[in-house]
């Protein structure tokens, strides 16, 4: 017969358990990701006494967690779209705040170099306005200069950025790898679930998720494996992949991204990888840096060849052709370190008026050669040999298998900006007049102020100032689509992380109600003992007399 | 979810209508000691761009309304010359009426013929008109040397036809400058060889000559009324180019101010609003901190 002893004492216990409990809960009142837990209690097995059966107490049967897998992914999924586009709204706003702000921006430059050349052409042999304009043209460059010296440290930051992700990346990895051994220990029996450790995986992968888009499956013994980008494995049981990425052209250039696979290799997976912070940076954020600096690139370009070429049909006031205003720009073609540097694709520009402003990758393949459109994603296999594009000519080396592999990135206008200057440094070399025209001749002046307006870039869709405008309305309207998306994203993930803290978050006056609840049973559960403790004394009395 | 909150969220739910209160309140703050209701690009991307677009408009329009008033003052002075000359070019004309008069003796006609010498002369002068740059204003583009030069009493034109244009608008171009043979003739037409004839048909007692220089005067006069009135209309477009100037710069002051200035009554009062948004937030967050059943326990 179980002993009133035992039926109290297993009260206590259990009590004791749920008070413990409720302890755990407000100690964890604002832990982050902790899920509150709950006693669940039952009867033990009751004992037969001849015909009846008599209850033998109380027992903890488990401690759950508040726990909702839908909502918990749903937080691990609002997590990537928030961070992705709060890493794009970012982006935009420096770059939009750089080509806005009067201080910084290329447009009070522009206004002034052409406002000095009025000046010129209102006294066309005077020395003061020759001087003003000389250095106004030079304030422009070094705008230019300026400006894409910025983009590009953007473009760093960037990168570093990247970088530093990837290492969480593989940090967390790694964590959850660990954490689903340890859990798979406990065997995935409901009842005894390691709640602290469930907890931890979650807020690692909701950790994760904020970097980088994952999917999750969860496995028979507890682990959960997971995924990145279009199901590329991280997680796989207790082994972890390892992400690692590469800068192969430039600390400012484009970046590879490659997963560790269980055979040892590793496989590419840049283009794979969608979401998250890491997504938002390879996709919006670097895309958005590079054509700003395309862009502003080739306005830079487009005022050097179409400035010199106008000036170089006038006369300076020694009644000379005029020389080059502004250095000529080169293209430049950049391979990546692991090219074989057995051949050379080469560029040169063939008319700039015809430019898009668009960068291009050529990268030789088992199946041939591969021309990228780096602005807009585009691609296509090519032939060997002379490639004419928009304004520009490529001589394209025939493929063998000693370059196979080989990237070569062309990029016509990115970095132009920061190479503008200006090469006149006489004030008299300023070609203010007409081919043979005296020292009063100011046509040459009206013809260079009068490209300002004049289509002359984009095939003739283009002038200086509308160049400049376009770019810069374009990126005020990305900026302002991108606020409005992180917008939208945080208000989505602050809701679902509502919904899911709603569930699972401590409330400090459930908790105090617990805590009256499990001490007044604990205190009933005392009077038991007390009571059988009486009774048994009562028998010995009696037994006494 | 209906029903349940934690801790944690129910503070910091307080906490957030606070932060937003404060960031509001903040952002009209800045707009009030601006004045400006975009005050950073990022504000409103899309104004701002609009805005660097008015700006650029705006300098642009001041650089035009500069040439004009350079373009006004260039005209205005070849004006100038250009009516005193043909004052002297009037003045020759009664000289070569009386000079015409049969009754005049020899030693009256030498005299007139002086002071016909002393009018070229200081036609001369005022063809080789020089601008406060130092500028030969009639001699084209060849600017750095006078117009006319004395080569033994012949008076050549040794400029070019070169014009000098200045923008005033958008498209609008205005040539400030009068060619030098355009109103003092050239060769033997021009006004310093008809003068020169007339003196010396002064001199020599040539009637004929006289007789013929009256007529090559009125040309010449002629000349000189054409190329004034072109400067007075040339001068008529630049001041109607200024006013269109000025109500462009009117409208676009206007356009920039609907993009960035704010609407004061309006601010103000939303400043108040939100002054007492936030007061109730922070009332409410002192007054419900406190709720707490372990207070009772």
């Amino acid at each position: 017969m179980a002993s009133i002893y035992d039926v109290g004492s297993s009260a206590l216990t259990s009590m004791q358990r749920a008070i413990a409990t409720t302890g755990h809960n407000i100690a964890n009142v604002n832990t982050e990701g902790y899920s509150r837990q709950e006693v669940r209690f039952g009867t033990r097995n009751p004992e037969r006494v001849g015909l009846v059966e008599i209850g033998t107490g109380v027992e903890v049967t488990s401690i759950r967690r508040a726990h909702d897998r839908f909502l918990v992914s749903d937080v691990q999924m609002r997590s990537s779209s928030s961070a992705y586009y709060q890493l794009h709204a970012q982006t935009a706003q420096n770059i939009d705040g750089l080509l806005a702000d009067p201080s910084t921006g290329i447009a009070p430059a522009i206004d002034k170099f052409f406002a000095a050349m009025e000046a010129v052409a209102a006294n066309p042999n005077s020395a003061p306005e020759r001087r003003v304009m000389l250095s106004e043209a030079q304030m422009l460059a070094q705008r230019f200069n300026y400006v894409d010296e910025r983009l590009s440290d953007y473009a760093q930051e960037l990168n570093t950025r990247m970088s530093n992700m990837t290492d969480d990346i593989n940090a967390l990895a790694s964590e959850i790898a660990q954490l689903n051994q340890t859990i798979a220990t406990f065997g995935g029996q409901s009842g005894d679930m390691p709640n602290d450790l469930l907890d931890k995986r979650d807020q690692a992968i909701t950790d994760l998720s904020r970097i980088i888009k994952v999917q999750t499956t969860t496995q028979d013994d507890g682990s959960i494996n997971v995924s990145i980008g279009r199901g590329q494995r991280l997680v796989i049981g207790h082994n972890a992949e390892q992400l690692r990425i590469d800068f192969p052209a430039a600390q400012d250039g484009p970046a590879r991204l490659y997963l560790s696979v269980p055979s040892g290799a590793e496989s590419e997976v840049t283009a794979q990888l969608t979401g998250g912070e890491l997504g938002g940076a390879l996709e919006a954020g670097t895309q958005m840096i590079n054509n700003a600096r395309r862009d502003i690139g080739l306005l830079a370009a487009g005022i050097a060849s179409t400035f010199n070429a106008q000036h170089a049909s006038g006369d300076d006031l020694n009644g000379d052709p005029g020389e080059a205003f502004f250095s000529p720009l080169d293209i430049t073609v950049t391979g990546t370190r692991t090219n074989s540097g057995q051949s050379n694709v080469t560029a040169t520009i063939t008319d700039v008026g015809q430019l898009t402003g668009e960068g291009y990758s050529i990268r030789y393949e088992g199946d041939g050669i591969r021309l990228t459109n780096l602005s807009t994603g585009a691609t296509e296999l090519v032939p060997e040999g002379v490639l004419e594009l928009e304004g520009l000519r490529l001589e394209l080396p025939p493929a063998s298998p000693e370059i196979n592999g080989d990237t070569f990135f062309i990029e016509p206008t990115l970095g132009a900006a920061g190479q503008l200057s200006v090469s006149l440094t006489d004030i008299s070399k300023i070609a203010a007049a007409n081919r043979d025209g005296a020292v009063g001749d100011n046509r040459n002046m009206l013809s260079l102020i009068a490209l300002r307006d004049a289509n002359v870039l984009k095939s003739g869709a283009h002038s200086y100032s509308s160049l400049y405008g376009s770019t810069l309305s374009g990126v005020a309207v990305e900026t302002r689509s991108a606020l409005s998306n992180a917008e939208t994203e945080m208000a989505l993930l602050q809701s679902a992380e509502g919904r899911l803290e709603g569930l699972r978050g401590v409330n400090l006056d459930e908790e105090a109600t617990n805590l009256i609840r499990y001490q007044q049973a604990y205190q009933a559960a005392a009077q038991v003992i007390s009571v059988a403790n009486d009774i048994f004394d009562t028998l010995l009395m009696a037994a006494r007399r | 979810m209906i029903g349940r909150m934690s801790s944690a969220q129910m503070h910091q739910g307080s906490l957030n209508v606070i932060f937003d209160a404060q960031a509001r309140l903040q952002k009209t703050q800045e707009s009030l000691a601006t004045g400006k209701k975009v005050n950073a690009a990022a504000d409103d991307p899309v104004a701002s761009a609009q805005i660097t677009a008015v700006r650029a408009e705006l300098s642009r329009l001041e650089v035009m309304q500069k040439n004009v008033n350079v373009a006004y003052d260039e005209l205005a002075m070849t004006e100038a010359s250009l009516s005193s000359a043909e004052d002297l070019i009037s003045r020759a004309r009664e000289i070569a009426v009386q000079g015409a008069n049969s009754v005049l003796g020899p030693e009256d006609r030498a005299i007139l013929a002086t002071e016909i010498e002393s009018i070229r002369d200081q036609l001369f002068k005022l063809a080789n008109t020089q601008s406060s740059m130092g500028d030969y204003i009639f001699a084209g583009h060849a600017i750095d040397q006078p117009a006319f030069v004395d080569v033994e009493g012949n008076f050549e034109f040794q400029g070019d036809n070169g014009q000098r244009s200045l923008n005033i608008a958008a498209g609008v171009t205005i040539n400030v400058r009068q060619v030098g043979t355009d109103v003092f003739g050239e060769g033997e037409t021009g006004i310093f060889a008809v003068l020169q004839n007339l003196a010396g048909g002064l001199r020599n007692d040539d009637d004929e000559i006289i007789g013929r220089s009256i007529s090559q005067i009125d040309n010449s006069q002629q000349l000189m009324l054409e190329g004034i009135a072109d400067l007075g209309s040339r001068m008529g477009l630049v001041e109607d180019q200024q006013l269109l100037n000025e109500s462009f710069n009117i409208q676009l002051k206007e356009n920039l101010s609907g993009l960035e200035d704010i609407d004061y009554a309006k601010a103000i009062s939303e400043m108040n609003l939100q002054m007492v948004a936030l007061q109730a937030a922070q009332q409410t967050y002192s007054q419900t901190r406190d709720l707490n059943l372990f207070n009772y326990l």
